[in-house]
């Protein structure tokens, strides 16, 4: 009853003519970030953190949390038409959402995506609000061991997702080998640097991302046919909104693959350092496991951009209980937030509830109508970004390999990550050329740090005895469940090859 | 046997036994303390054994894929173009780069494109690359030797 009561009081600040203001500069600068590729919301926040410096408190960090979610909103637009990923966690939607597009129900994607945020973004908020206590007791159980198996999970669905699995456990491998470029954060020492000053600082997975995706896909498209929409695009004919739009037989595909999304998002959100990126994996694995049209996934259907999107913005609902329950920042954005609360003189914390309620429900308030205003800004927007697909390829694609450059550009001020922008276009053709999936290789490179610092410290706790992965309930039906996916993947591939043998040698 | 195959799985198994005998130049193990040569060396030994399946059944394959992928040379001019572009970009400035750049492209994918209609493009999309993201987001791009 008090939160409710705690909650009305913040709306009636978050309802003031500078709070909405706010809240609106936020979110839309927010969903800009989010399509463009290269500026994620934690540079932008870095860049507009001494902007807000005098302004009030509550407004400033309403506007600096609307740029986190809005750009979690806009990293779904040019995933589905370009398949260019404009966020790590926009990366799983490219997988059905670009095969929508190209199907001609670009609209239909893109309005489940902005539905699919809205609602997950919503549930997740008022989890938070009255849940907050209970689930950080929850995700304090989470320790190495623990991050370890939930990683090792993550990555085994990625495999999962492929056609051929064992391509799929490559391309995962090879994401982690990626990651350990650089200086070891432990030891201090330089590992597969071979010399170069440039590499000390690790693979920026931006410019990896996009060269993957955005340059692969549109090399891709080219060698199909000059000057043809992209990927041969049947862009409907109708302006009307209502064509635009999912249909009422798309939300019933996708309203439980919503729910579980949102879920998973939001617990994966409570725990530091997992990120949208493993949330929407877990999500569109789930999907794969035990949706009603999981046979279809992969082939452009509705429930793969539902579940991947609500799983996203769920997740940053559930950051911010590691953020304000314990005063641990669990994301880059999340630790600018932080930052920006200390500026003000707010120690992120529990007592941040006791000490400044007004303050915190009114941020809370904003955030929910945040919410309101992405879905009503993005959906008019679904027409015109619809229009994008009607550009001639040899107009579209060298405007966008110039946004992949500067985007690549922009992450550290460095041409040597545009070279490796580059590198990675290649591969990405190359992987495309060959069917090599080329998802499970970015998941890899996104949490591969994570992953081996939670093995080395946990191997440490247990003094090099790996039976410690085990050794808790959370970590051993972790553990379990990684070890049915790989077992269900090697099968699975098994069965194929003997199928495969036994056709040939009927033949 | 199915060659593409075997080349694949070739390819990874090499990746995989050079990345664990790199790996073996790193401290594996200091008493109890991981060392920064224990996950890569792991990783080799998975890229290696997966490598080794791709590969053994590549062998064992009775043929080649009904569609096997072929690379065509060809469809990396665009790439080539856009690595131009990169080096460029130190000489002339990002601006210049990107003109010339888009103006080189549009010609060459669009050839209904004349000269004149690409120039324009090229331009049109270097001056929106610095109205939006050095203007309005605040990216410092790269200027070159003529301070553009």
């Amino acid at each position: 009853m008090d939160a409710f009561l705690n909650l009305a009081h913040g709306f009636a600040t978050a309802l003031s003519p500078q709070g909405l203001l706010f809240t609106f500069v936020g979110v839309t600068v927010g969903t800009l970030i989010g399509v463009l590729p290269g500026l994620g919301p934690s540079a932008t926040l870095g860049l507009l953190l001494p902007l807000t410096f005098g302004m009030n408190p509550t407004f400033a960090i309403a506007m600096l949390a609307g740029i986190y979610y809005g750009a979690e909103y806009g990293g779904s637009t040019t995933s589905i038409l370009l398949n260019l990923p404009g966020e790590a966690g926009s990366v799983v939607t490219c997988l059905d959402g670009h095969l929508m597009a190209q199907k001609g129900r670009a609209g239909a994607a893109l309005g489940m995506a902005a539905f699919a945020s809205f609602i997950a973004g919503t549930v997740g908020l008022v989890l938070f609000t009255f849940m907050a206590q209970p689930l950080a007791r929850w995700s304090l159980s989470f320790g190495p061991p623990e991050y370890a198996m939930l990683m090792l999970l993550g990555l085994t669905a990625a495999a999962s997702l492929s056609r051929d699995k064992l391509k799929g456990m490559i391309m995962c491998a090879l994401g982690l080998l990626l990651r350990t470029i650089g200086t070891d954060a432990v030891s201090g020492t330089a590992r597969f640097t071979f010399g170069s000053p440039n590499l000390l600082g690790g693979l920026s997975f931006i410019p990896v991302i996009m060269g993957l995706f955005a340059i692969g896909e549109i090399l891709a498209e080219l060698a199909q046919g000059e000057g043809e929409t992209p990927g041969a695009v049947r862009v409907t004919s109708s302006y009307r909104l209502r064509d635009l739009l999912p249909t009422l037989e798309d939300w019933c595909h996708s309203i439980w693959a919503i729910i579980r999304g949102t879920l998973i998002g939001f617990f994966m959100g409570t725990l530091p350092g997992s990120g949208a990126a493993v949330a929407s994996f877990l999500s569109y694995s789930a999907e794969k496991a035990v949706g009603r049209r999981r046979n279809q996934l992969g082939t452009g259907i509705i429930e793969g951009v539902a579940a991947p999107e609500s799983a996203n913005n769920a997740v940053t609902a559930g950051a911010m209980i590691p953020l304000f329950s314990f005063g641990i920042p669990g994301t880059p954005t999340t630790a600018i937030l932080a930052g920006a609360l200390m500026m003000y003189g707010l120690q992120p914390g529990p007592r941040l509830f006791t000490e400044h309620p007004d303050f915190m429900w009114a941020v809370i308030a904003t955030m929910y109508i945040g919410n309101v205003m992405l879905l009503v800004l993005n959906l008019p927007l679904i027409g015109l970004w619809v229009q994008l697909l009607r550009v001639p390829l040899h107009l579209l694609a060298p405007i966008v390999l110039t946004v992949t450059v500067i985007g690549a550009y922009s992450v550290n001020n460095n041409l040597f990550d545009v070279w490796v922008l580059l590198l990675f276009g290649l591969i990405g053709y190359l992987a495309k050329t060959y069917r090599y999936p080329v998802a499970p290789l970015v998941l890899g490179l996104i949490i591969g740090e994570k992953l081996e610092q939670s093995v080395r410290r946990s191997l440490l706790m247990s003094l090099g005895d790996p039976r410690i992965f085990v050794s808790s309930p959370i970590s051993l039906t972790l553990f379990s469940l990684a070890l049915l996916a790989i077992a269900l993947n090697a099968g699975g591939a098994v069965r194929r090859y003997l199928a495969a043998r036994g056709a040939a040698t009927a033949s | 046997m199915n060659k593409q195959r075997v080349i694949e799985g070739s390819i990874v198994t090499a990746l995989g036994l050079t990345t664990v005998g790199l790996s073996r130049g790193y401290t594996y193990m200091d008493r109890y303390t991981p060392g920064p040569g224990l996950f890569p060396l792991w990783l080799g030994v998975l890229l290696t054994v997966f490598g080794a399946i791709v590969l053994l059944t590549g062998l064992a394959s009775p043929g080649e894929r009904p569609k096997a992928a072929t690379l065509r040379p060809g469809d990396l001019v665009p790439l080539a173009v856009l690595a131009l572009l990169v080096a460029g970009m130190e000489l002339l400035g990002a601006l210049v780069s990107i003109a010339v750049f888009n103006m080189i492209l549009v010609r060459l994918l669009g050839r209904r494109t004349s000269w004149p209609a690409a120039a324009v493009v090229g331009i049109g999309v270097s001056i929106g690359c610095y109205l939006i993201f050095e203007r309005l987001l605040g990216v410092p791009l790269p200027k070159g030797l003529l301070g553009i």
